[in-house]
C-alpha cells in the first residue's frame, strides 16, 4: 500500500506545471522569434519557405578602398548587394510574410542586418539594373512574383562562404539559409 | 487518526502556501542577469561588449545640426556617458539607463533627437566597434553613487545587462558641452 504522505510529492510537480503553464505564452513568443531549424540551399537554388519560393538572383561585393563618399561605412568595410526573387506557391501559401527578417551569415555564424549605406541615388540605381525593389519588409504588400533588394556593410574579417538567412513571422522557428557565391570583389564606379 | 490526517493536511497547505508566496514570475526567471563591470574595464553580455570611457556633467548641451547650432538647457544636470560598444554575434541595439543613488532608473533623454553620436539611436553591427554618448537628464544628487546600465533592449530576456561602476577619475563638469567631437 502506498504511504499516504506520498501525495506531498505531487506539490512540487504541480508547482512546476503551474510555472510552465504561466510561461507558455512567453515560450511560444520565444519560438516565433527564434530561428531554430534552418534549411540550407546551394547558390542559385530555389528554396521553398513560408508558402513562397526564394532564390538569390544577384549577390555582389564592393570594396570601399579608397573610401567612396557615396557610401556611409568605414574605410575597410565591404558593401554587399543582394537581390532575391520571391514567387508564390499558391497551394502552400497560407499567410503573409510579416516581420520578414533578412540577415547575412558568415562562416563563423555572425549575423548582419541590412544597412542603408548607399547615400547616392544614382549609385543605388546602378546597383539595380532591373529597377529598384524595396526590402523584404515590403513583401506583405506585394503578393505574386516579386523581388527585394538589401544592402549590407560587412567588416573585413567576415569569413566566406556567406549566406543569406531569411525568416518570417509565420515561418519561424523555421528559417532558410541561401548560400551566396558572389564573384570577385568589385570596385564601385 | 483524525489528528494525524489533519496534521498532514496542514503540512500540505503550509508547503503549498510557501511555494505560492515565493513563486518567481516567468518574466523574472527569464529577465536579464546583471553583470557588474569594474571601473575602466570592458563588459561582455551575450550579444554585445562595451566599455565606459568617461562621465561628464553640464548645464547645457550644444551641437551643430543642419548648419545651425542646437542647444538644450536643463534645470537638472545633463549627465553624459562616453561609451565604446560593439555587437558580438548579431546586429543589435543598445538601451542605456542611469540608475541613480536612490535606485531610480532614468532613460536616455529624448530631448536630444538629432544630436550626433547618440548610442541609443545606433545600430551596432558585429565587427564595427563604435563610440558614442548616452545622455541623461538627472537631478544632481542622483549622480554620485549611481551606475550606468546597458542592455540590448529595455527588458531583455535570456540575456545580460551590464552595470558599469563610474570611472575612478572624477566626473568632468562643464557649463556647456559640445557633442561634436568623438568621445575619448
Amino acid at each position: 500500500m502506498t504511504p499516504r504522505w506520498l501525495w506531498l510529492v505531487a506539490i512540487p510537480a504541480l508547482y512546476l506545471a503551474d510555472l510552465g503553464v504561466a510561461g507558455r505564452v512567453r515560450l511560444v513568443e520565444l519560438a516565433h522569434d527564434s530561428e531554430l531549424r534552418i534549411a540550407s540551399a546551394e547558390p542559385g537554388a530555389r528554396a521553398a519557405y513560408a508558402g513562397r519560393e526564394w532564390r538569390v538572383a544577384a549577390a555582389r561585393i564592393f570594396l570601399n578602398s579608397p573610401p567612396d563618399p557615396r557610401l556611409d561605412m568605414p574605410r575597410d568595410a565591404r558593401l554587399l548587394f543582394v537581390r532575391v526573387d520571391v514567387a508564390d506557391i499558391p497551394a502552400l501559401r497560407s499567410s503573409e510574410p510579416g516581420d520578414c527578417r533578412v540577415r547575412i551569415e558568415d562562416a563563423t555564424g555572425r549575423l548582419w542586418a541590412p544597412s542603408r549605406v548607399v547615400r547616392d541615388f544614382r549609385l543605388r540605381q546602378s546597383l539595380s539594373p532591373q529597377g529598384q525593389a524595396p526590402g523584404c519588409a515590403a513583401l506583405a504588400a506585394a503578393p505574386g512574383a516579386v523581388g527585394f533588394e538589401e544592402t549590407f556593410a560587412l567588416p573585413p574579417d567576415a569569413k566566406a562562404p556567406l549566406a543569406l538567412r531569411i525568416s518570417t513571422q509565420s515561418g519561424r522557428p523555421d528559417a532558410i539559409r541561401l548560400r551566396l557565391a558572389p564573384a570577385a570583389d568589385e570596385t564601385l564606379r | 487518526m483524525i489528528g494525524r490526517r489533519l496534521l498532514w493536511l496542514l503540512v500540505g497547505l503550509a508547503a503549498l502556501a510557501a511555494m505560492m508566496t515565493t513563486r518567481v514570475s516567468h518574466a523574472r526567471l527569464t529577465g536579464p542577469i546583471e553583470i557588474a563591470v569594474a571601473a575602466g574595464a570592458e563588459g561582455r553580455a551575450r550579444s554585445f561588449r562595451a566599455r565606459l570611457l568617461g562621465l561628464a556633467t553640464a548645464r547645457q548641451i550644444v551641437w551643430r545640426e543642419g548648419g545651425a547650432e542646437a542647444r538644450r538647457s536643463t534645470n537638472a544636470v545633463w549627465l553624459m556617458a562616453a561609451l565604446e560598444a560593439e555587437a558580438l554575434d548579431e546586429t543589435t541595439g543598445l538601451v542605456p539607463l542611469w540608475r541613480g543613488r536612490t535606485g531610480r532608473l532614468t532613460s536616455a533623454s529624448r530631448r536630444l533627437s538629432g544630436a550626433p553620436q547618440m548610442i541609443a539611436a545606433a545600430v551596432l553591427q558585429p565587427g564595427f566597434p563604435r563610440r558614442g554618448f548616452a545622455v541623461f537628464e538627472v537631478p544632481e544628487d542622483e549622480i554620485a553613487g549611481g551606475a550606468l546600465i546597458l542592455g540590448p533592449s529595455l527588458a531583455p530576456t535570456y540575456d545580460a545587462r551590464l552595470s558599469f561602476a563610474p570611472p575612478d577619475k572624477p566626473i568632468v563638469a562643464q557649463d556647456a558641452a559640445q557633442l561634436t567631437q568623438t568621445p575619448q
